[in-house]
């Protein structure tokens, strides 16, 4: 009775080695069946195009996008010389300064607030994330021609007339800069809803047992819980939103492109490079200033991880 | 004699101690109070006023989408003045921008 039970697994072992291999095989031609033409796609139009741009960073490109003529540094030296690419860095220098601390703050208190209320929650969280569902140039457009557009029926100075005051040509007047309040903000109505669901999320995944420890251990005021519970339990979310508000900071183009255009005075560099490259068709200049700006993000981003420790085990 | 069962109560006790105390914590939390009242009252308008922020500019797109060129961009409940006829708003006001 025991040999042909103990006979029927030995026959099965035999073959399965030449099975396995033809199971093996058919495998890695499904996989190379479905991820192979989005490797194709990934190569042909990701990275042969940033593999050219760097060629063609070395390159005099006027006019062409094929590399040619020679020209080693030159064209990162004379983007790096005082001139027009220095002051679009010092203009997200500002930005970054102003959009990354304010986000931060109100999506995180957007979701405190959000985490501590129960009727109509899955209202407001809606309300508030609807913005990111809306296109950077619509809002641009509202934006500047509704809300700030300078004329005294505009939103903003119809409310300013209300106390008293005289209209503010919003895009155009540099001293004081007003052009910034309306960059700013329209960056905070798109993104923050987006941020605030992170940190929501964050508060969600706090063990209600370290409120009532807290409670217990003698946390007497909501600053205190927030100071020793809240915001420590958040780091992770903290970390990720702060290096994602970073990177978004950097790649600042629609709104700029669309308030202000080619305004030499607010010109982050994303739309200082689309001139260059595409208005004066210097791709040489065009491509250095993009590789320059990515190993500028590239060294942010590691630094920022290695500083407040990305993706480290808490 | 005395050692032993001192060593044997504290924990005990010290267990009442803690629950009571988070019995205590806990009630004090479920308890309704003109604070907490307050506090959730300020949440919620709090939360309105940022909702109306939020919404006031979907509410432009609709209201400019379903208006003419001319007052599409003047504040809802004021009319055009008389001297807007063109089909652009370039002659209703001087544009600064």
């Amino acid at each position: 009775m025991s040999v042909p039970t103990l006979m029927a697994p030995a026959a099965d072992t035999a073959p399965p080695t030449r099975q396995a291999r033809g199971r093996i095989s058919g495998v890695t031609g499904a996989f190379w069946l479905f991820v192979g033409p989005f490797v194709v796609g990934l190569v042909m139009f990701v990275y042969l195009p940033i593999v050219w741009s760097v060629v063609l960073s070395f390159s005099r490109a006027q006019n062409t996008v094929t590399p040619g003529d020679w020209v080693g540094l030159q064209n990162y030296i004379d983007l790096l010389r005082p001139g027009p690419f220095l002051d679009s860095l010092i203009t997200f220098t500002i930005f970054a300064a102003l959009i990354v601390p304010l986000t931060f703050v109100l999506s995180l208190g957007l979701a405190l607030l959000l985490n501590g209320v129960r009727v109509m929650r899955a209202f407001f969280r809606s309300v508030y994330f609807l913005p990111t569902a809306c296109s950077y140039v619509v809002a641009s457009l509202i934006w500047k021609l509704s809300i700030f557009n300078g004329v005294r029926f505009g939103l903003a100075n119809t409310v300013l007339s209300w106390f008293g005051a005289e209209n503010i040509a919003w895009l155009a007047t540099t001293t004081p800069p007003w052009y910034w309040l309306v960059i700013v903000t329209v960056r905070l109505w798109l993104q923050i809803g987006f941020y605030m669901i992170l940190f929501l999320a964050g508060l969600q995944r706090i063990s209600p047992e370290l409120y009532e420890a807290a409670a217990v251990d003698g946390a007497r005021n909501a600053w205190q819980t927030f100071r020793y519970i809240t915001f420590p339990q958040l780091r992770a979310t903290s970390v990720a939103v702060l290096l994602l508000l970073l990177i978004n900071a950097y790649q600042a183009f629609d709104e700029f492109f669309n308030l202000l255009g080619n305004s030499s005075f607010a010109r982050p560099p994303l739309v200082y490079l689309y001139y260059t490259a595409q208005f004066n068709q210097d791709f040489g200049h065009g491509t250095a200033g993009a590789v320059i700006l990515a190993l500028l993000i590239m060294i942010v981003t590691l630094a920022q991880g290695r500083i407040f420790g990305f993706g480290r085990a808490e | 004699m005395s050692v032993p069962r001192t060593s044997a109560e504290t924990p005990a006790v010290a267990e009442t101690e803690s629950g009571q105390r988070q019995a205590r914590v806990q009630r004090q939390h479920r308890r309704v109070t003109p604070g907490r009242v307050v506090v959730t009252v300020l949440r919620y308008i709090a939360l309105i006023i940022s909702a109306v922020l939020f919404l006031l500019p979907f509410y432009l797109i609709v209201r400019n989408a379903l208006s003419k060129d001319t007052t599409s961009r003047l504040p809802a409940g004021r009319s055009s003045r008389s001297n807007c006829t063109g089909r652009t708003s370039a002659s209703c006001s001087p544009i600064q921008v």
